[in-house]
């Protein structure tokens, strides 16, 4: 039987690591191509995540460059999200994610790591695995890089913000105009409630091939969901918007309305209350959207089970500011 | 919404890198050509100044010359420029002297055996390509469902930075099988060429040959299924990053000639009856990289061969062996962290 590893003391093995196992990952059915595990699994989230996921970047080059707007409702106002919305990616990761500053302060994220092997996790609405080989999960739209367009999902208690490459704001507009009338909105009502409203300035048809189809000024709806604990409310297209949007209206919890302004010059600060908490499915990470153009991440140790990148947004998006966390959550404040 | 649809709007419209984009010049507030120091137009394709054009056009003619790139999403800005300084230098007239930017999206070039594309085949796409003025400005490819029979290899001579996708995302729909008489390989690459979302299969040698003009190519590559060849890819180079593929039914599996980034990949039946030609076992790997690698999230089963995963001097994590036939390690990096090896023989 040849070893398993490398001999620590050989010319390559410096540095075993105590954490590799021998155990039977039990696959579901490897005789017949099946490699996927199952949670009994020893290799079911048992992995290390101290680094970011590696290889190729083409993911988020063909979301970013060749886009499929493919709406599957026969809504033909419906707009694009709407397949995308009504997907629910799992729910039992980062239940404690909170949309309040307060209340997330000495929180513990329960975020899994990654499995083992090449089969990443992914769980439907019901709470299932979702199977497949990698390269299937490469194309299928679990994997939230190649979702066509942004998907927020929300929950009553969390937001999940999925991004691509080419939502990610780069801040090229100069129009003050078009900067204060092009976000999507993400509203908090009183109940706890959320309102999603995407920007439609400017926006036209597409069919599924990407190309712009001219129906003349008609645009986008505005698409908006509520949910609860139990279900997602189908969209509704109700609201037909022209080309531009009413000033961005965000409001706090309680109900209180913030006024902002668009970064630059006299800049107003958004909220603190307003940290939004996801998760990025395809790194296994949670992030931090902060609406704060400067805010920094400070005052959270680096290490095994927390993580939080430090410094600058690692990446903006749609004006907001993306940080990564790691690994599981900080225990401790962690946004200033 | 997205970015690229908020700022093309219903004023602009997808390209087709074979038809030139042609804007309507306007500069709002300003007379063109009314300042003292008012000399040309300077005309900014992603931020750079790529041509100058003289006052008295209505429009402006851009073409793939231009930077444009098939699948590629253009800003483009207007400036109104100084004359050259003596150092043959010129600048913006004054501040504000220039257009908001503008931007525009190239369609990709897309195949279809249906007829409905730019081309019936890959290989017809290629050679497309290789007639832009500048083949290697990464222009994106486009395949559409189906199978795509190669009786000699597609060769990316030339088209550095490629970019050839499934279209349906779903490796199982796009098929680029060697012919009875397997070809040698059925993709030459170039330096910096991506490939995803497509099934490569049968090739006598290798699914894609890295190698060309005693040089190794990098590759990008996700989604794939690689199958019944020698080698998936034959002399990757550095930096080549690979990710979400299905390697089996090869003699060989991955074998990097450099520092490789790889994670999600499944490896199986590697150098086995099932193969298509049953290669030297005491030289045969699952994945093989040199120093510098990082390989994670790895399935190997079914591998006979030296090592299943051989990769000196470099990261492996997050792996799975199982029941493979090895000669020496499951396992050889410099460090290596939860991974899961059972079943050796």
């Amino acid at each position: 039987m040849p070893d398993l590893f490398a001999d620590a003391a050989g010319a390559d093995g410096i540095n075993v690591n105590t954490e590799n196992y021998s155990a039977d990952p039990q696959f579901r059915d490897p005789q017949n191509g099946d490699f996927s595990i199952t949670r009994n699994s020893p290799a079911y989230a048992t992995g290390d995540t101290t680094l970011d996921l590696v290889g190729s970047i083409i993911s988020d080059t063909y979301a970013g460059s060749d886009i499929t707007f493919t709406s599957e409702t026969s809504n033909q106002n419906s707009g694009v999200e709407i397949s995308a919305l009504r997907k629910r990616i799992d729910t039992s990761i980062a239940n404690g994610s909170t949309v309040s500053r307060n209340s997330s302060i000495l929180q513990t994220f329960d975020v899994a790591s990654p499995s083992l092997g090449a089969f990443e996790v992914f769980h439907n609405s019901n709470g299932s695995l979702v199977n497949g080989t990698p390269a299937d999960i490469a194309g299928s739209e679990q994997n939230p890089s190649l979702i066509s367009t942004g998907l927020t999902e929300i929950n009553n208690n969390r937001v999940v913000i999925v991004f691509r490459s080419d939502d990610i704001d780069e801040g090229v507009t100069q129009d003050s105009a078009i900067a204060a009338s092009s976000e999507d909105r993400i509203l908090v009502d009183s109940n706890n409630s959320f309102k999603v409203e995407f920007d439609t300035e400017g926006a036209v048809r597409t069919n599924k091939d990407g190309n712009i189809t001219d129906d003349g000024t008609h645009v986008f709806t505005d698409e908006r969901t509520n949910t609860d604990n139990s279900e997602t409310r189908n969209v509704t297209t109700s609201a037909i918007i022209g080309n531009s949007m009413p000033p961005p209206t965000i409001t706090t919890i309680s109900g209180l309305e913030v006024k902002r302004t668009r970064r630059g010059s006299g800049i107003e600060k958004c909220p603190k209350e307003i940290p939004l908490i996801g998760t990025d499915y395809n790194l296994n990470t949670l992030i931090c959207i902060s609406e704060q153009y400067d805010r920094n991440i400070i005052n959270v140790p680096f290490g095994l089970g927390i993580g939080w990148a430090q410094g600058p947004p690692a990446i903006r998006l749609r004006g907001k500011n993306v940080y990564r966390v790691l690994n599981n959550s900080p225990s401790t404040d962690y946004v200033k | 919404m997205a970015k690229t649809l908020r700022y093309v709007n219903a004023k602009n419209r997808f390209y087709n890198i074979d038809e030139p984009v042609i804007i309507e010049l306007s500069v709002n507030g300003t007379t063109i050509g009314s300042g003292p120091t008012d000399d040309h137009i300077g005309v900014y394709v992603d931020g750079q100044l790529k041509k100058t054009i003289g006052f008295n056009p209505e429009k402006v003619m851009l073409t793939s010359g231009d930077g444009l790139r098939a699948g590629g999403l253009h800003s483009l800005k207007f400036s109104i420029m100084t004359g050259s300084d003596s150092g043959g230098r010129t600048r913006i007239t004054s501040k504000g002297a220039t257009t908001d930017r503008k931007f525009v999206k190239m369609n990709s070039i897309r195949v279809d055996p249906a007829g409905n594309g730019n081309a019936t085949s890959i290989s017809g796409a290629i050679d497309f390509v290789k007639t832009l003025a500048d083949p290697s400005a990464g222009h994106m490819i486009s395949v559409m469902d189906g199978t795509y029979t190669t009786y000699s290899p597609i060769d990316l001579k030339g088209c550095d930075n490629i970019k050839i996708f499934g279209r349906s995302r779903k490796a199982a729909n796009v098929i680029i099988s060697g012919s009875a008489s397997k070809p040698t390989y059925l993709i030459k690459s170039s330096h910096s060429a991506s490939l995803a979302f497509m099934t490569l299969q049968n090739a006598s040698l290798s699914a894609v040959d890295c190698y060309d003009g005693s040089v190794e190519h990098t590759i990008f590559a996700e989604g794939l299924i690689i199958q019944d060849c020698l080698d998936p890819f034959q002399r990757i180079a550095q930096n080549s990053e690979l990710r979400r593929l299905v390697i089996k039914k090869c003699d060989y599996g991955l074998r990097s000639y450099d520092a490789a980034q790889c994670s999600h990949m499944l490896i199986h039946d590697i150098n086995t009856s099932n193969a298509p030609s049953a290669g030297s076992a005491s030289n045969s790997y699952g994945i093989r990289a040199l120093s510098g690698s990082v390989i994670q999230n790895i399935t190997i089963y079914n591998v006979t061969g030296s090592y299943a995963i051989d990769a000196p001097g470099s990261t492996v994590r997050n792996c799975i062996v199982n029941k493979c036939k090895l000669t020496d390690y499951g396992i050889k990096a410099s460090f290596y962290k939860r991974n899961l090896v059972f079943d050796l023989t």
